[in-house]
């Protein structure tokens, strides 16, 4: 393969930016006259296979080979073997064979589109329409033109964006998103923003850069095609009678005859990241350096993305034991940094560490959108820190310890109210006089010459409510309640059990 | 400095003359309280004392009012460890309402004393009740700094024997029901006269003396 074709315009997005194929005179105005509507850039990273492994600057000559159909062949090859003459697509043996010490990987496909996930949720930033490719990514910048002064400032930053985490990167912009990745797998950096020069433009890239099945390639050698302007150039019946019409149909989307939609990128939204703290920690004092900076990770990730996060999981790893999560529940979705790291630290208080902590991820999910929830204008009503608060101490005393109250429609004293979320609400029932204390469990009170005691005789009023309910469950009640005061002017409310005549005191008024 | 602006400072007292500046109150639905209390009603932004016999006969009656009209207010009110369940039932006949009311078990008095603190000095609250099992001094101080920084109602039962330790609370007095109502021993006041009785009426029909009878049979 060349490395450069003459008709294909070579530009350099460094500094010294010399768009070859935008005539010498042209301004920006000019460029926006002249380009089409939609303009693809390709990023596509011919090594992606090699700098997943992130293996740093040594010097063994390194390869990466795919395993998924025999011979083996080599996909990427670092410089060292590219020197020795190990090239793409030839087979491991002979790869072997050349070069001895030579260090040759598996390709991990699931790394590498982790990596490109990863840049593609970056990219967003740059564009909203952002496609995931096999070995790189299509971003549609004609809308961001604007938005950051035209083609060059975009390109510039782009560039320095992604070389900052890939050394080898080719970029082309073309108008349509197929011919951006042909170009960019072709050759390093090509820019053709002008439709009419697009065919012209890509008709000298070799066929075998086509996403073509093998029978096909086969056939197109054997009839002597080699470029893409000499497959172009057949009559089309023909083509689709030999090679199939979905070729025709292909050509077409490449040359921008027809419509090209592609898959947009949307994000996933979930938030999971895992830090190692070496030396394993106990004290939960040392682990908060580490839960910083996952906090400010997930921060930073809401804030670009424009979402919230009502829940967030800390799972503690250790050695040997199972890992310890602890699920911190947000009541408020507006939560920053500041506070996040607060109720995390309330909620690491709140668990006794007895291992040490190994490892320690951070999870959010769901993720919903701001702007759900109104706040009002003049912010000066507790709503602010109310949320704050309760998730305080929340995390602090634990769910369980922090109760909001609720009645039932029941007769059954104990059954009706319970122990609810605080903030419930429920519809108000109606109820005969009740004590504003109720005990948990009734205390069965002494009897003395026929008349109740508690802390003292009891004065007990004459008048009753009879409540006898729940025979149909397992809670049957048949009682008598009275009003009683004892010698020490407490005012209590007991009552008589109808079937063993005990006397209990249930509420102190 | 003139001599009224002398008297606009809280830490000037006036023997027996109740200071207008005592802050922010609440009026306690109890006409006697209301006219001993310095500006005439429970102070707000401060820390009120209730010492009982038992706390677990904690006089809710003595406080229901004000809590009422805090309600009103829509603010949350927190109740750290009480001695028994705040009967919903009750208090939403008498018109406290629930979604408002949060209710903290915490399982041990230091967690307990640092949730009081936290829901007073965070401005959410409008009430803050507590029944401590011991109260030092210095948390007495905590409790009343952090009832002034939030401007909520603390309110701390406990037992009478504490009468005899020191307290940074705002308001400290002595319940003693009797058959009509209460005798309040008024033990501290800030800003206004110490060491007075008084005693008032539960205004509520004496449940001995009501002739309503509920007979409900399901």
């Amino acid at each position: 393969m060349s490395p450069s074709i003459p008709t294909i315009p070579t530009i350099n997005f460094g500094a010294n930016q010399s768009l070859c194929c935008v005539p010498n005179s042209s301004t920006r105005n000019e460029i926006q006259e002249h380009h089409s509507d939609t303009l693809w850039l390709a990023i596509h990273l011919p090594l992606l296979p090699l700098e997943v492994f992130a293996l740093g600057p040594i010097t063994t000559p390194t390869v990466v080979y795919e395993t998924s159909q025999r011979p083996y062949s080599i996909v990427a090859v670092d410089n060292h073997a590219q020197r020795n003459g190990i090239m793409t697509g030839m087979s491991l043996s002979v790869a072997h064979a050349r070069l001895t010490g030579l260090r040759a990987f598996i390709r991990n496909h699931q790394a590498e589109q982790q990596a490109l996930v990863k840049l593609a949720t970056q990219a967003i930033y740059w564009s909203p329409n952002v496609v995931v490719h096999s070995s790189g990514l299509l971003l549609e910048i004609a809308g961001s033109l604007r938005l950051y002064g035209g083609l060059n400032p975009l390109l510039a930053e782009i560039k320095s964006w992604i070389n900052r985490q890939y050394s080898c990167v080719h970029l082309a912009i073309t108008p349509t998103p197929s011919s951006a990745m042909l170009c960019a797998r072709h050759s390093s950096s090509v820019l053709i923003i002008n439709q009419t020069r697009l065919v012209a433009s890509i008709s000298q890239i070799p066929v075998d850069l086509l996403e073509l099945n093998q029978h096909q390639q086969k056939l197109l050698q054997q009839i002597g095609i080699q470029k893409i302007g000499a497959l172009l150039r057949l009559p089309r019946s023909g083509l689709a009678r030999r090679l199939g019409p979905a070729i025709l149909n292909m050509l077409d989307r490449l040359t921008g005859v027809e419509a090209d939609p592609q898959i947009t990128f949307i994000p996933s939204y979930r938030f999971e990241k895992t830090m190692e703290c070496l030396p394993a920690r106990t004290q939960v004092e040392q682990l908060m350096p580490w839960a910083k900076i996952l906090v400010q990770a997930l921060v930073s990730q809401l804030l670009h993305t424009c979402k919230h996060v009502n829940q967030i999981d800390w799972l503690l790893h250790h050695a040997d034991q199972p890992p310890t999560p602890i699920t911190l529940r947000l009541t408020d979705e507006r939560y920053g940094e500041k506070s996040l790291l607060e109720l995390t630290h309330l909620a690491f208080d709140a668990i006794h560490l007895t291992e040490a902590v190994k490892k320690i991820t951070l999870c959010a999910t769901p993720l919903r959108h701001i702007g759900e929830q109104n706040s009002s204008l003049f912010s000066a009503t507790d709503m602010d820190t109310w949320p704050m608060l309760l998730d305080r101490l929340r995390h602090r005393l634990g769910n369980q310890q922090v109760l909001g109250l609720r009645t039932h429609a029941e007769y059954r004293p104990e059954h009706a109210w319970s122990f609810c979320e605080p903030g419930e609400t429920d519809p108000k029932h109606q109820y005969a006089p009740r004590p504003l204390w109720l005990f948990l469990k009734p205390h069965i009170l002494e009897v003395i010459d026929g008349n109740p005691y508690f802390h003292g005789p009891l004065e007990v009023a004459k008048e009753y409510e009879r409540i006898v309910s729940g025979w149909w469950d397992t809670f049957p009640v048949r009682r008598d309640y009275y009003h009683a005061r004892n010698n020490h002017h407490i005012d209590l409310w007991i009552f008589r059990e109808l079937n063993t005549g005990h006397w209990f005191a249930h509420g102190i008024f | 400095m003139s001599l009224a602006s002398c008297l606009q400072r809280r830490d000037i007292w006036r023997g027996f003359q109740n200071s207008p500046s005592a802050g922010r109150v609440l009026s306690s639905g109890f006409r006697p309280l209301d006219a001993y209390l310095p500006g005439g009603g429970w102070p707000l932004g401060a820390l009120t004392e209730i010492l009982i016999d038992d706390i677990a006969h904690s006089p809710l009656w003595l406080v229901l009012p004000g809590l009422l009209q805090l309600t009103a207010l829509k603010h949350h009110q927190i109740w750290v460890h009480p001695p028994h369940i705040p009967y919903p039932p009750a208090l939403t006949s008498r018109g406290i309402s629930l979604d408002k009311t949060v209710i903290l078990k915490p399982r041990q008095e230091t967690d307990a004393l640092w949730a009081a603190e936290q829901a007073l000095r965070s401005g959410a609250c409008s009430a803050v009740l507590y029944w401590p099992k011991n109260l030092s001094f210095t948390a007495t101080r905590r409790l009343q700094l952090a009832s002034e920084v939030g401007g909520t109602w603390g309110l701390c039962f406990r037992h009478w024997r504490a009468a005899t330790m020191p307290t940074t609370a705002a308001l400290r007095l002595l319940f003693k029901p009797t058959g009509t109502g209460a005798m309040l021993t008024i033990l501290k006041c800030r800003g206004g006269k110490t060491e007075g009785k008084l005693a008032i009426c539960r205004d509520t029909v004496n449940p001995l003396n009501s002739t309503n009878t509920f007979d409900l049979i399901v």
